[in-house]
């Protein structure tokens, strides 16, 4: 039997053409998939610390209660000061760790002696809200060692996501999931 | 007459309100979205002002800028000043000269790396610091010398030149490291607290090492022989006699006769003047003269490398201000008495 272009689809062709497609539709998107995970290509959200201006917007925009966004800390890069303007309110009374004396208003940063005069500071994840005022200070001062990176076991990987909408200095790109952080290096000096 | 023709068409009436209703709700997303992009939202609990510190009363303002010189270096890094009252600003892979008055004078000289710091001794050699090693030039721009690396972890951010010893200030290894100008290497003197790529290191007319100790915000005074002899300053970011932030002073001049020190500060980015036993005097120039070396160092993709300022100082005490970021000399002078005491000038 041959067919005739011009008579119309009965219910079932268009129903079997229907399935059909939609079967090779998906068949395409698990391939691609499985192509993009076996070459390791799965993207994820990240922040680049050399192009972010510490806006704060980080905080705010997080689609999360608290935002997937933290300070992160390159040791390397620290002058493990005593005196660190990322700790430090711009007016301390005093150096120690009272919290009049501390910038961060949720008290994330720990100060730790190492020997004289040098400290050591560390982020407490739990309290970093992404604010990014530490990191406006040990910019401003001192060698940038504190910056914002997005936290991937807290990030929910928006399809679009809504800091990135927000960052004012297009910072955040989709960067493969097997280099998922981008860290600075200790040729970055300031 | 038409009884109609006096009627509002319902129909256009409907789209009207539609028009305006669909204007406002495209006017509403709009200006909603440009307000928020740079509102964070937080409150002022959050926000870090540094804007109090860096008001300066102008009567502290001793000094008035005379000239701002475009130096045409992608990253110059170092400002000497030579015999002649002649400018040396090293940077990218050259040293070039300016006239007291900062008209370019023809022939860089093209070095093979890029230098860190630059110093003229008092017969015109230059003295290149090269990240790890010294090299020597003529006056007239010829290589005589490039002396063997320090050290593997050498990184020389300063150097200073007397009449027969050159010091090097290396912050690799927080030290000063003494040489004899023949290129035979004495030893190391000191051991500073250096939290940033900082560390200057001048020799005064009093024959006396002047070092920046920047972590201990103070310059502390060393014998050729290694001997510390005194050290002054402290910290302060609301007092304009301390020196502020982590570290600071960056970098230091001398002035000429030993009456004092002109010092350079990063965070508050400043100039200002000590005397010799470390009072302070005044302002050379004031955060706020330093508005676009700060605006760029705020702006994405800064080149770090580019931060801070350097400073050499004339025989007739004009303060010669390299801006690394602006790639700028500022030639300051210091105000006539009658100027200083009305303190209106800026």
């Amino acid at each position: 039997m041959t067919k005739n272009p011009d008579r119309p689809l009965d219910r079932r062709a268009l129903l079997r053409t229907f399935g059909r497609v939609l079967v090779l539709g998906g068949l395409g998107v698990v391939g691609a998939r499985a192509l993009q995970l076996g070459s390791g290509r799965e993207l994820v959200w990240q922040l680049d610390p050399h192009k972010c201006v510490a806006c704060g917007n980080c905080a705010t925009y997080c689609v999360r209660e608290e935002s997937a966004v933290k300070c992160v800390h390159t040791f390397a890069m620290c002058g493990y000061c005593k005196l660190c303007t990322g700790y430090f309110d711009p007016e301390p009374l005093a150096l120690d760790t009272g919290a009049e004396n501390q910038l961060c208003p949720t008290g994330a940063i720990r100060r730790f002696f190492v020997e004289d005069p040098y400290y050591e500071y560390t982020i407490d994840e739990t309290l970093c809200v992404g604010c990014a005022k530490c990191v406006k200070g040990c910019r401003a001062f001192g060698n940038g060692s504190l910056y914002l990176q997005v936290r991937h076991d807290r990030c929910k990987n928006c399809n679009q996501c809504s800091i990135a909408a927000a960052c004012p200095s297009n910072a955040f790109s989709r960067i493969p999931a097997d280099r998922a952080y981008l860290l600075k290096g200790s040729d970055h000096q300031g | 007459m038409n009884a109609r023709e006096g009627m509002i068409n319902s129909r256009m009436l409907i789209a009207a309100v539609l028009i305006v209703a669909i204007a406002a709700a495209l006017a509403a997303v709009i200006f909603k979205n440009r307000g928020d992009e740079t509102e964070s939202g937080l409150s002022d609990e959050f926000e870090y002002d540094l804007d109090q510190l860096r008001a300066v009363d102008p009567a502290l303002i001793v000094y008035d800028e005379e000239a701002a010189i475009d130096v045409g270096l992608a990253e110059p890094r170092a400002v000497a000043v030579g015999p002649h009252g002649r400018i040396y600003v090293a940077g990218d892979r050259t040293v070039r000269v300016f006239d007291p008055e900062g008209v370019r004078l023809p022939g860089d000289i093209s070095l093979d790396d890029a230098p860190t710091s630059i110093a003229i001794a008092a017969d015109g050699a230059i003295y290149l610091a090269m990240t790890d090693h010294v090299e020597v030039y003529e006056p007239d721009g010829t290589r005589r010398a490039a002396w063997d690396p320090v050290s593997d972890e050498t990184r020389i951010t300063s150097i200073a030149v007397a009449e027969e010893d050159l010091f090097l200030a290396d912050y690799g290894h927080r030290e000063v490291v003494h040489y004899k100008r023949s290129g035979r290497i004495v030893g190391p003197i000191g051991d500073f607290v250096i939290p940033s790529p900082f560390f200057d290191v001048a020799v005064g007319p009093d024959e006396m090492l002047h070092v920046t100790n920047t972590g201990e915000h103070r310059i502390e005074i060393y014998s050729f022989d290694g001997n510390l002899v005194s050290w002054w300053g402290e910290f302060s970011n609301t007092a304009v006699e301390g020196f502020s932030g982590c570290c600071n002073p960056i970098n230091i001049a001398l002035l000429p006769d030993g009456e004092g020190y002109a010092t350079c500060e990063k965070g508050l980015t400043r100039v200002k003047i000590y005397d010799k036993e470390g009072a302070f005097v005044g302002f050379v120039a004031e955060p706020r003269q330093f508005a676009a070396h700060d605006a760029r160092k705020e702006a994405p993709g800064f080149n770090w490398n580019l931060v801070g300022l350097d400073v050499a100082v004339d025989a007739a005490g004009r303060i010669v201000v390299l801006d690394r970021t602006t790639a700028e000399i500022r030639i300051f002078k210091k105000k006539s008495t009658g100027d200083s005491q009305s303190g209106d000038k800026q």
